[in-house]
């Protein structure tokens, strides 16, 4: 893969409207002061996920490597099915999980990036991507980059490792940028959440009487 | 019999037996132990830990638990869980991010000598009446709450202090 082709598909995927639940997971990791290295570390198992992550771009490739240039052949190969391993429901590999707005600039990077490798997945896709997408779902980051790495003729390890590298990059800088700001800045506590146990009684303590008695 | 794995802390007969600190991994004693017990099993020496220290630990482990997906390492584990990430990186991305110095494993590590000053300190104050000194930074790491002024936890290992019929500080 050449380096500047790399260099596209890298910025395009840190694209600010990109933004996913793992680069809010980087930022978590740092918020309370933890260093860079805890960000990579949750940005990598975020990115890992088998749904929209590392397990899905492997799964992308491994399909679109298989398939001749036949809008048959991709409908049929991106058509929504239960996830072998955890089960969900109409899922397509490179597909889904992306909100309204994305959806556009997805397309858009992907315009963009037409034409940067010798292959033509990428351009077919784009093609025909009405007809795909009716049935498979949006096309997301990860489905973009499937498209690339596999026009530029990448193993699945070395198409995994690229992917994971731009995503860290763009988490950690973001992880860094929430440290700088601060817990202060945080949205922590934002979301209200409906709480459907009981609520047993509150125990009343004497902490004085507590404290003097284990001798503080 | 298989060849043994031998470490300094025990040794295990793969397919047969795990010995841990002489202690059998498999027998009733070790079966009925709470996590920190084990922990002190398997990390030091159970010795070094009286029955009553121990409950006291485990009491406070068991209090600490907090359920809300808001707090800032929960929430690592949600996003992760909803992604559907492995519950092993799931673990290791929120205890990698429990690595913090405003609370967390670094604010811990940071409040063990300022926590031993204290108790030596206010030890001195008892004897001589002098005053206990401040830490040089003037930030005591283990202390404050960013969220809310008041932290209900305390009153559970002080409790459990109390019941065990042992003192704070260090032993």
């Amino acid at each position: 893969m050449s380096c500047s082709c790399c260099a596209r598909l890298h910025r395009e995927l840190g694209a600010a409207e990109l933004f996913d639940a793992g680069v809010e997971a980087a930022r978590n990791a740092c918020v309370a002061g933890a260093s860079l290295a805890s960000a990579a570390i949750t940005a990598s198992a975020w990115y890992d996920n088998p749904l929209c992550g590392a397990g899905a771009l492997r799964e992308c490739m491994q399909r679109l490597g298989a398939l001749p240039l036949e809008l048959s052949a991709w409908i049929e190969a991106f058509s929504p099915r239960v996830h072998p391993e955890t089960s969900d429901p109409d899922w397509v590999p490179g597909f889904g999980f992306v909100s309204l707005p994305q959806r556009g600039s997805v397309l858009r990077a992907a315009e963009r990036l037409r034409g940067c490798a010798s292959g033509s997945r990428l351009g077919f896709f784009l093609e025909h991507q009405r007809a795909i997408t009716a049935l498979a779902g949006p096309l997301n980051g990860t489905g973009l980059a499937a498209l690339v790495f596999s026009d530029h003729g990448l193993s699945l390890d070395d198409a995994e490792r690229c992917f994971l590298l731009a995503h860290l990059d763009v988490a950690l800088a973001q992880a860094a940028s929430a440290r700088r700001a601060g817990l202060a800045k945080f949205p922590f506590f934002t979301e209200s959440y409906v709480y459907e146990g009981e609520r047993p009684p509150l125990r009343q303590i004497d902490m004085q009487a507590l404290m003097r008695q284990v001798g503080l | 019999m298989s060849v043994p794995l031998r470490a300094r802390a025990g040794f295990a007969y793969l397919g047969s037996q795990v010995v841990v600190h002489g202690k059998d991994s498999a027998s009733r004693v070790q079966l009925e132990l709470g996590f920190v017990a084990l922990l002190a099993v398997q990390c030091h020496r159970a010795s070094l830990f009286e029955p009553a220290q121990v409950r006291v630990l485990e009491e406070a482990w068991v209090a600490t638990g907090y359920p809300d997906a808001r707090i800032w390492c929960n929430r690592i584990t949600g996003y992760l869980g909803s992604a559907r990430v492995d519950p092993g990186l799931s673990m290791s991305a929120a205890i990698a991010a429990t690595n913090s110095i405003v609370y967390g494993f670094r604010a811990m590590s940071l409040a063990y000598p300022h926590a031993a000053r204290h108790s030596r300190g206010r030890r001195r104050a008892a004897a001589d009446g002098s005053r206990r000194r401040s830490p040089k930074s003037g930030v005591a790491r283990g202390y404050g709450r960013p969220q809310h002024g008041h932290d209900e936890r305390i009153a559970v290992p002080l409790r459990s202090l109390a019941r065990a019929g042992l003192q704070a500080g260090p032993r």
